[in-house]
């Protein structure tokens, strides 16, 4: 590939990456996926420079014309936007035993994801999957619980700000990637973190 | 053209999203790595308010291109 930049790019609905260059003569247009890069977040407090130039528009290059913007359905998961997200896995158990995570993101504010078995076992909605075929996220802080680490799941969640990691393998991949680790049984350890985060939280 | 990377911002209600921000923060890895300006250009109706904080915020030059039709202006739009 003689391209000087390269970029993965998904395909079939995150199941395959493209690694992919630039051929040709510029201009180049680049899209991104929200939350695959970390946002500028810094205010530099620079003396403006900007122009506003009228530019003449004729309707035959308005392909679409937006209506209305309806908000989207309650009930609609966005964990994009989430600050803290507390994320269960396969090693809860059980749908019912599942509550634990949930209580854990009630009592910190947090978004609740799933691995791809927890949606597939129809413990919690489709919408909640992180990972190639669920959404990408970048949060400051990613509790991952029960979750082993399969690379589809790491590749939506890599990029959060602090990772901490409760499996009961040391081997398990998803300690590669967190900055803290806890080795035990997840049915154990989260009531004690649920207790700790209610008594911060007062 | 070649000479410059633009990052076309999107926003929705006098507000920038989320993703444009994302955007940015790639403009200047971009910048660096290709050794090139990065400017700004927003469509839209009313700008003044968005590009002057865009420009403030970033330090980058800002071009509005402004437009009545360009009101509710959606990158699948144009």
């Amino acid at each position: 590939m003689d391209s000087q930049l390269q970029w993965i790019r998904q395909v079939f609905n995150g199941k395959l990456n493209l690694r992919v260059g630039i051929k040709g003569d510029p201009p180049y247009l680049v899209s991104l996926q929200q939350g695959a890069f970390a946002a500028f977040e810094k205010n530099l407090k620079a003396r403006p420079r900007f122009v506003c130039h009228a530019v003449h528009v004729t309707d035959d290059v308005l392909k679409r014309k937006v209506m209305e913007i309806i908000e989207a359905v309650q009930g609609k998961v966005d964990l994009s936007q989430a600050e803290i997200i507390v994320a269960g896995g396969r090693g809860l158990g059980s749908k019912r035993k599942f509550q634990l995570v949930l209580d854990l993101a009630e009592t910190l504010g947090a978004g609740v994801g799933a691995s791809r078995p927890v949606t597939d076992s129809g413990w919690l909605p489709k919408e909640h999957q992180v990972g190639s075929s669920g959404q990408t996220v970048m949060p400051k802080l990613y509790i991952a619980c029960g979750i082993s680490g399969a690379i589809q799941h790491l590749v939506g969640m890599s990029n959060s700000g602090c990772i901490v990691a409760i499996n009961k393998d040391p081997h398990a991949p998803i300690f590669q990637v967190a900055d803290f680790g806890i080795v035990g049984d997840v049915l154990k350890v989260l009531p004690v973190l649920i207790e700790l985060a209610k008594e911060i939280r007062k | 053209m070649s000479d410059k990377i633009i990052v076309l911002g999107e926003h929705r209600e006098n507000k920038m999203k989320r993703i444009f921000w994302e955007t940015i923060g790639l403009g200047f890895k971009l910048s660096t790595v290709l050794q090139k300006e990065v400017s700004v250009v927003l469509l839209g109706k009313n700008l003044d308010s968005l590009a002057q904080e865009v420009s403030t915020k970033t330090d980058l030059e800002v071009i509005g291109l402004v437009n009545e039709k360009c009101e509710n202006y959606t990158p699948e739009g144009l």
